[in-house]
């Protein structure tokens, strides 16, 4: 219990380094290094809302990220409008697909509705990649314009990782909420036993589509991140399987349904991956996937709750 | 354009790479009907196959169709492996634990194959099956009809295999009751392993029969995976001779669309038969 | 003249070929213990099952309170006002005593501090107070079935539906789960108990209506039915009748 008691004051000091992180760390690399760390992240607590805590898992996020980046991009090129604008945008649509796909899904069991999510995943994948007039296959330049917060773009990286650090703070305390609330309790019962939830009252199918909601939204506003910020966007980095594959293995890593499992799943794959690839170049390719996947296949077996049963103590 | 040729030509096609799907969800279905786990990695375990036999090709010239018994039995024992030192930890875990073990397997196989060969697209030129034919103005490859016609030996083989013989009636046995199986003297852990040998075995030969005509890379195992995802719950999980009418209609699906819609969608269609099925009749066709 | 609080009106559910509820009537008073009881197989638990909105009842109507539940699925039946627990007892393993309270206390508002108020309310009112905080897959069985109660409890049923709560208990726990129901019922709240174990229903229920093979076969208090020729039968079986009948005569 000490160590519980020093975990406030720990979480602070966190939060204080990562607000002077680019003052300190001045390197380019070394800031989109944390750019990225830091969305993944906010992905892995996207994708946790939906299948960590109500325990629907899905393998087709990426549409989200996908539809966030796309509509918010698409906005800004063809009528001008700001991309943040777009990332509102770009969320509603999200949501309103999560919602028509997930609605009828929902009554799928497990493993029926993990398939399903990927079949859905690679027909959109398959649309988009064929859908010219959003640049198909080849996908979409960004205009690059001069410095605009308006128009969300810098030359610089630092307004960059402050933007991804407060959209990930605003995804960490809104899972944090949902944890203590009324809505977190549902979705744990759900997840648990969906017969007996139903039956003290909890309207299953209700509580599914607002975590899928909620996912969904987060999931979109880190699809127009990325499209700001990479300034290019095709269906190969914003629509493919691999990223949703990353998306919930982050979070099953470091453990899923929980508040700082995501963070530490994100924490420990992205660095792992970015150093794989720099390291090791082509030479390297698959290996750093290959490491995810034995990771994944060791959690499952012998510590399904992720590293952060590490951290935590059974009463 | 929808000449009768056309229409024949798109049904021997799809019959032929339908029955191939066929030998693929059958073994799917193996393992999904005795222990109620679906195996994400199937795919992957097809894509190996396929590089055991391009392996055995380029570098001692053996023919694909000598491979089949190699590759089956390598798959028998990969399948059994992965029972024995993955699959029985995670008998009793959540299903989210389930989906990852196998998920977890399939990602890590498949970059291992990335790894390992490069994402270059492979294929046997000169297999001892090679050439094709016509009649009645249909255009068939030998290789293929080498391939289905093995899918389909393979697939009778297994049927006889599961319904007719004492090894069968033990493993269905244990998939209806694992306790009253076990109380009856049958070792339901041998016959979980066993499952998953024949389920890999499957899919081993499978594997060599592609590999006359079809090109191997790494990712080979996720299109072949994800259809044959769609034909066990076509078929009905659980059931050997729904999978096997599902394989033949997916294959259909599949070539079909190619005639009305750009050939890029064709997955589309896959996918989109497996969302139908799922809301509109999820027991499949014949399933359990 | 107790109202009926509940009114099952010649329900009838089929699976397949067969019919596991054929026009079943029955009746609960408000305010009562009403006792379900049958052998094995008579169709019990399908009846709660239609009751509380698991199955679709292929023929027939319930009303609570009134109002047509029949097509309402479980969540709704449980707005109404009906709570119920499981044969296998279903409470949330992962969450502690306080949670799956809670859980059941949300039904009434949205407020973490109100729900925990009234968990701690019905946890004290079922002297389950000691193992607040202990996580619900570590109880012993009759004290997972307490839960399951308590969570029913805290969501202010007009009536509660138990199926076989006294399953693998021992005499003593039987005799505290008898107490607790009395109790229950002394608060006002109309219970439907499905048991086998006789002695744990028949002091206290009310009412009691026994089915056979899908139909009702019996309804009366509890003296009445237990002496009703076609009751002992259906659990006896006939030739215990017969020899019964030999003894008499």
């Amino acid at each position: 219990m000490g160590f519980l008691r020093y975990k406030y004051y720990f979480i602070g000091a966190l939060v204080v380094f990562f607000l002077v992180f680019p003052v300190i760390f001045q390197k380019s690399f070394t800031q989109h290094m944390m750019i990225l760390i830091f969305m993944y992240a906010l992905l892995a607590m996207a994708w946790n809302i939906l299948g960590g805590y109500t325990g629907q898992v899905s393998l087709g996020h990426s549409v989200f990220f996908g539809i966030g980046a796309y509509t918010s991009t698409v906005l800004f090129m063809w009528y001008g409008i700001s991309p943040w604008i777009g990332m509102i945008a770009g969320i509603i649509a999200a949501v309103a697909v999560s919602l028509v796909v997930g609605y009828p899904c929902f009554r799928l069991k497990g493993h029926y509705f993990a398939i399903a999510t990927i079949c859905v995943g690679e027909i959109i994948h398959l649309i988009f990649l064929n859908w010219q007039a959003v640049g198909g296959a080849i996908g979409l330049f960004l205009p690059i314009v001069d410095d605009s917060f308006i128009q969300f773009q810098f030359k610089s990286k630092v307004p960059y990782y402050y933007i991804i650090f407060f959209m990930l703070l605003l995804s960490v305390v809104t899972t944090i909420w949902i944890e203590r609330s009324r809505l977190g309790f549902y979705l744990r019962g759900v997840k648990e036993d969906q017969d007996a939830a139903r039956s003290i009252g909890i309207r299953a199918t209700r509580y599914k589509m607002i975590a899928m909601a909620l996912s969904a939204a987060f999931t979109a506003m880190a699809g127009t991140f990325y499209a700001q910020y990479i300034l290019f966007i095709d269906p190969g980095s914003v629509l493919f399987m691999m990223l949703s594959i990353q998306m919930c293995l982050m979070a099953v890593l470091g453990g899923t349904g929980t508040v700082w499992g995501p963070l530490i799943g994100a924490f420990i794959l992205i660095p792992l991956s970015e150093v794989s690839r720099a390291h090791l170049g082509g030479a390297g390719q698959g290996l750093d996937l290959m490491v995810y996947g034995g990771l994944i296949m060791i959690m499952s077996a012998y510590k399904p709750s992720g590293l952060i049963s590490l951290f935590q103590k059974k009463e | 354009m929808f000449t009768t040729e056309v229409i024949l030509q798109t049904l021997v096609s799809g019959l032929l790479i339908g029955l191939i799907f066929s030998l693929v969800a059958v073994g799917l279905n193996l393992i999904f009907g005795v222990m109620d786990i679906v195996n994400f990695a199937h795919g992957e375990f097809l894509m190996v196959s396929m590089y055991i036999s391009y392996w055995l090709y380029a570098l001692w010239g053996i023919d694909p169709i000598f491979s089949i018994a190699v590759c089956a039995a390598l798959l028998f024992l990969v399948g059994v492996l992965t029972h024995k030192i993955l699959i029985r930890r995670i008998m009793d875990a959540p299903m989210v634990a389930q989906i990852f073990a196998t998920f977890g397997l399939m990602i890590f196989i498949q970059n291992l194959a990335f790894f390992l060969w490069k994402p270059d697209y492979r294929s046997i030129s000169s297999s001892m099956v090679s050439g094709r034919f016509e009649f009645l103005g249909v255009y068939v490859g030998l290789p293929q009809i080498v391939a289905a016609s093995g899918a389909l030996v393979t697939t009778g083989i297994l049927f006889y295999l599961i319904n007719r013989t004492e090894l069968g009636r033990a493993l269905r046995a244990t998939s209806e009751d694992r306790e009253a199986a076990a109380l009856m003297g049958i070792n339901t852990e041998n016959m979980y392993s066993l499952a998953w040998g024949l389920g890999a075995a499957c899919v081993g030969v499978a594997g060599a029969l592609l590999s006359i005509f079809y090109p191997i890379f790494p990712q080979v195992g996720m299109v072949f995976g994800l259809t044959a995802f769609v034909v066990v719950v076509l078929g009905g999980f659980g059931s050997i001779t729904g999978a096997f009418i599902a394989g033949i209609i997916v294959g259909f699906v599949q070539v079909g669309s190619g005639l009305l819609f750009p050939p890029a969608y064709k997955m589309a269609f896959v996918f989109g038969l497996f969302l139908l099925v799922v809301f509109i009749r999820p027991q499949g066709l014949l399933g359990k | 003249m107790k109202t009926e609080i509940l009114e099952v009106i010649n329900l009838t559910k089929r699976f397949g070929g067969l019919t596991a509820n054929g026009q079943v009537n029955l009746t609960a008073g408000e305010g009562e213990i009403l006792g379900l009881l049958g052998p094995n197989g008579a169709g019990k638990t399908t009846l709660f099952n239609c009751i509380a909105g698991y199955h679709r009842a292929d023929e027939g109507k319930v009303i609570f309170r009134g109002r047509d539940i029949t097509a309402l699925p479980p969540e709704e039946v449980c707005r109404c006002g009906i709570a119920r627990t499981f044969q296998l007892v279903k409470v949330f393993n992962s969450m502690t005593v306080l949670e799956n309270v809670m859980c059941g206390a949300f039904l009434h508002s949205y407020r973490v501090r109100t729900a925990r108020r009234k968990a701690r309310e019905v946890i004290d009112f079922l002297e389950l107070s000691d193992k607040m905080h202990i996580p619900a897959e570590n109880l012993t069985l009759p004290d997972k079935k307490r839960l399951e109660l308590a969570r029913a409890l805290a969501l202010d049923p007009k009536l509660i539906m138990l199926d076989e709560v006294m399953a693998g208990l021992t005499t003593g726990e039987i005799r505290k789960a008898v107490d607790i129901l009395s109790r229950i019922c002394d608060m006002g709240i109309t219970l439907v108990v499905v048991e086998h174990v006789m002695e744990a229903i028949m002091p206290i229920a009310h009412k009691v209506v026994v089915l056979d093979n899908g139909e009702k076969i019996a309804e009366g208090t509890p003296d009445v039915v237990s002496n009703d020729p076609r009751v002992i039968e259906a659990y006896l079986g006939e030739k215990y009748v017969a020899a019964r009948r030999q003894n008499q005569g």
